[in-house]
């Protein structure tokens, strides 16, 4: 059962050499070939400085815990209702695997820890769209400042700042 | 010669220390094609994938580009077997860690159109760079009779939460290989067999154009069931399986469509035929088959094809269709082409589409990877790709976007 298999592999140093160079040549080639990172989008809706939002509009927003999807322009978020007078707008998009954390479907906030969880591999973020847990080496959810009014029931999200 | 030893042991024990979890039991078709043997001739499971025995053991520790002996290890190049006990128990072990941007381009709000590559599009801001623990899976094999094989391993990574819908932690299995002229049995948590078992989880003739990352059958898929595979001549193969369909309707239901829709625990069917004939004049190696997996209201037929010749490349084409719930409808196409230029380094280029519908949902993907598969140490291989990957999907909220990007797969391997 256990014989040994002879080398097929040269172990000389001009072979050693010979294989260090095709190999790297190999790798270099291919990312020369490869051309440069891209990264573009064609979306629909524009790019907005504030957007503005008024809870009547969303019945899921009327009580603490809940949370709507809205697309802002082109900045698909989450916006959700963390405390009576208190709102957080976070990226609807997972940083880990690009899931869509919708309300209802792969979009879970857990209104006891104020915490939002992607349940495609549940990576966790807080209020804030700080990473918390799971799969390793995630990146924070874009979070963007919410100022609402409590009597009137309106809100604006502002879209060009950072929470 | 002794700093650029020092620097392979430092490249080696970093990538040890690095790759620390997991996702899929891989499996390289274009071995089969080009060596003209079947995936059990080098693995524990018929289907391949997963565990090597000792031929595969064996040959994966000839396959590189610089032996032990080249890093002042020379005894490690004397290693006699990956089996204990008399042959009775076989080990090994896959860890995969890939350094990739995982998520979509969101748009840049100070990007303007003019400054695109690609006419109509606005440049936009690219997902973070990461290290992505894949894979950190242990083997271990029983062979208690020449006729009975007990296998099984667990993928530990997914402990941390790291663990794809649908995705199975673990796969266990009894293998019954008596006679060659009848058939073998798989009993246990094991991989219903569907089309070629690539090693890329994000291939789509495995997923549909709306979720290209989330394939529908995920990597590391598994269920409880049996399959029979006869191969009673060389040329012709068929297998036949029963599952449940628990981790399938999991991936089902976190897609934007759910093609399965079951609403209890149902089973799951899968077929497939196979024939390979072999040219030994020309000294090509084909395969051409088609495999059908049912389960609910979900309908997978894949067709595939594939030549190879040894120490030039391969070159497969592979099909699916599918049909299932609330109108749902795919097609992918896949075109892979590999070149040996040495045993030690293979280029790949591949190209896929893939478009699907459902209620109110219509989107199309195209992907082109280009990689080598780099084996730089017995037992390491660097992966290197680029990806350019197309997503148009009327649901998403990210509408339509191009991703090209280098990654940098490390595979450790026994």
């Amino acid at each position: 059962m256990s014989k040994r298999i002879p080398s097929p592999v040269d172990h000389s140093r001009r072979g050693f050499l010979r294989r260090l160079c095709v190999g790297a040549g190999g790798v270099a080639g291919t990312a020369a070939l490869a051309g440069c990172e891209v990264a573009e989008v064609r979306q629909s809706g524009e790019v907005l400085a504030s957007y503005d939002f008024d809870i009547a509009d969303h019945a899921d927003l009327g009580t603490v815990g809940g949370m709507v999807s809205i697309d802002a322009g082109v900045q698909p978020l989450l916006l959700i209702r963390v405390a009576d007078a208190e709102f957080a707008a976070l990226a609807r998009i997972c940083t880990h695997q690009a899931c869509e954390m919708l309300p209802g479907s792969l979009g879970k906030w857990d209104k006891d820890k104020k915490q939002l969880t992607c349940l495609c591999h549940n990576s966790v973020f807080d209020q804030a769209g700080k990473y918390l847990t799971g799969p390793g080496g995630v990146a924070n959810l874009a979070s963007f400042p919410v100022s609402f009014d409590a009597t009137t029931g309106k809100g604006s999200i502002d879209l060009g700042g950072t929470a | 010669m002794k700093s650029l030893q020092r620097l392979a042991l430092w490249v080696a024990g970093g990538i040890v220390g690095l790759a620390i979890a997991p996702s899929d039991a891989a499996a390289l078709p274009r071995m089969s094609l080009t060596a003209g043997s079947p995936c059990a001739t080098c693995h524990v499971s018929p289907q391949g994938a997963g565990a090597r025995n000792e031929i595969g053991w064996g040959s994966e520790l000839f396959t590189r580009a610089f032996g032990f002996a080249d890093i002042g290890l020379p005894k490690l190049d004397e290693q006699e077997s990956n089996t204990l006990l008399g042959g009775k128990v076989m080990i090994g072990i896959d860890l995969r860690a890939q350094l990739a941007r995982l998520g979509k381009p969101v748009a840049d709000p100070a990007a303007k159109p003019a400054d695109a590559f690609f006419s109509g599009y606005t440049p936009g801001t690219k997902p973070d760079l990461v290290y992505i623990p894949m894979q950190f899976q242990p083997y271990l094999t029983v062979l208690p009779t020449e006729w009975l094989s007990v296998a099984g391993s667990f993928n530990i990574s997914t402990l941390a939460g790291s663990r794809y819908p649908g995705q199975s932690p673990w796969d266990a299995q009894v293998i019954l290989h008596g006679d060659p002229m009848l058939p073998q049995l798989r009993l246990g948590m094991i991989q219903p067999t569907i089309g070629i078992r690539h090693d890329d989880h994000t291939m789509l003739v495995r997923a549909d154009a709306m979720d290209p990352r989330r394939p529908l059958i995920p990597a590391g898929y598994a269920e409880l069931g049996a399959e029979a595979a006869w191969h009673p001549i060389s040329w012709f193969r068929v297998e036949a399986g029963g599952f449940t369909n628990t981790n399938l309707r999991e991936a089902s239901e976190a897609r934007a469509a759910d093609p399965v829709r079951a609403t209890a625990d149902g089973l799951a069917y899968s077929g497939r035929i196979s024939l390979m004939p072999q040219f030994f004049d020309l000294g090509l190696n084909t395969w051409f088959g088609a495999s059908y997996f049912g389960s609910g209201e979900l309908s997978l037929i894949n067709a595939f094809a594939g030549v190879g010749r040894n120490e030039i490349g391969s070159l497969q084409v592979e099909m699916s269709h599918s049909t299932g719930a609330g109108d749902y409808t795919t097609t992918a196409y896949m075109a892979l082409a590999s070149w040996t230029p040495k045993e030690w380094l293979v280029v790949e280029a591949r190209g896929e589409m893939a478009t699907s519908q459902a209620t109110g949902i219509q989107a199309s993907t195209k992907q082109m990877v280009l990689g080598v598969q780099f084996f730089v140490l017995p037992y390491l291989e660097l992966r290197p790709e680029y990806r350019l990957i197309h997503v148009r999907n009327e649901s998403s909220a990210t509408n339509e976007y191009i991703l090209g990007q280098y990654t940098l797969q490390t595979h450790l391997f026994f």
